[in-house]
């Protein structure tokens, strides 16, 4: 029995999976000026809500497939030719937590059934398996200096927030530090250095100064 | 001020700062845990001095200041520790 159809939709693609939760259909459309999106339908077929995959203006993307993990959290987004993204989202924003740029190209991906947390993927050499775990990115070194400083990976972009200083809720953060390749982890080290461990095999040394005290002057002008 | 150097290292998972001039960088390869040490003295050039392998799958790692220790528990619950700074002094060193 057909229960609903959505409007259509221009240059919907092929990947279509079912949020195991029920509530969300996703698919990719491609849009003008090397655009891609990641679109979600609600069950009756109306649009609720995109996110656009990065890209550059040289290198169009092509989405293999796209699937939810048994939890419903984590979005896996498979770009040919070798290139699994993990998607997670938080207040109304997704986030690209975590990017894999295999060797070969990827020839079949599976989230296992039981454990929501864990990931096959197999490329044309070897067979993958994935346990993944959320982490906080805070430093807890013991310190007056330290600022509490807490990092969100989103993709090539890392947002920092010292809380200590600062209490800007997420999605947004007090800055943020753009990177050549998506951020895989991050350290912070004794005197204001941050490492960030890239997708692509680099490792993005970043020096915070001159955040951890803020200045404040009240001028009384004469009249 | 971001400097990044591409170390060329294979399937990077988690990032350590040791010391102002040191970071350890935990990779997995061929389904086992490996270690490089990385210097970066000099931020816009840094460089991998030293790597270590432990023979089995990693679970979790953790690392000390003092007296230097790095330990790693795998996924048979095992744990394998070993000196930091020995792995400066050899490659392929096994933790034992």
């Amino acid at each position: 029995m057909l229960q609903s159809t959505s409007e259509t939709v221009a240059m919907l693609e092929h990947p279509l999976h079912w949020r195991p939760s029920g509530n969300l259909i996703a698919s990719t459309q491609q849009l003008p000026n090397n655009r891609h999106d990641v679109v979600f339908f609600e069950r009756n077929g109306l649009r609720h809500g995109e996110f656009s995959l990065p890209s550059t203006a040289t290198t169009p993307i092509q989405v293999v497939d796209v699937a939810f993990n048994a939890a419903s959290n984590i979005l896996m987004v498979v770009l040919a030719p070798a290139t699994v993204q993990l998607w997670t989202t938080a207040n109304y924003h997704w986030y690209l937590k975590q990017q894999v740029d295999f060797d070969a190209p990827v020839s079949a991906f599976h989230w296992d059934a039981e454990v929501a947390t864990r990931l096959y993927v197999a490329t044309d050499n070897d067979l993958h398996t994935f346990n993944l775990a959320m982490h906080v990115l805070a430093n807890t070194a013991i310190s007056e200096a330290n600022p509490a400083t807490v990092s969100v990976i989103d993709g090539a972009t890392l947002l920092v927030t010292p809380f200590a200083l600062r209490n800007v809720p997420p999605p947004m953060s007090a800055y943020s530090i753009r990177t050549e390749a998506p951020v895989r982890h991050v350290a912070y080290g004794p005197t204001g250095l941050v490492a960030a461990l890239l997708s692509n095999g680099s490792l993005a040394l970043i020096e915070v100064q001159n955040i951890l005290y803020f200045n404040s002057y009240l001028f009384q002008l004469g009249l | 001020m971001t400097k990044t150097t591409a170390l060329g290292l294979t399937m990077p998972l988690q990032v350590a700062v040791v010391s102002s001039t040191r970071v350890l960088v935990l990779m997995s390869q061929e389904g086992a845990a490996s270690v490089a040490l990385v210097d970066i003295s000099a931020p816009d050039d840094a460089k991998t001095v030293a790597t270590s392998k432990c023979p089995q799958p990693f679970l979790h790692w953790h690392y000390s200041h003092d007296p230097a220790r790095l330990l790693l528990e795998t996924a048979e619950g095992s744990f394998f520790t070993g000196n930091i700074y020995n792995i400066t002094r050899g490659s392929n060193r096994v933790f034992l």
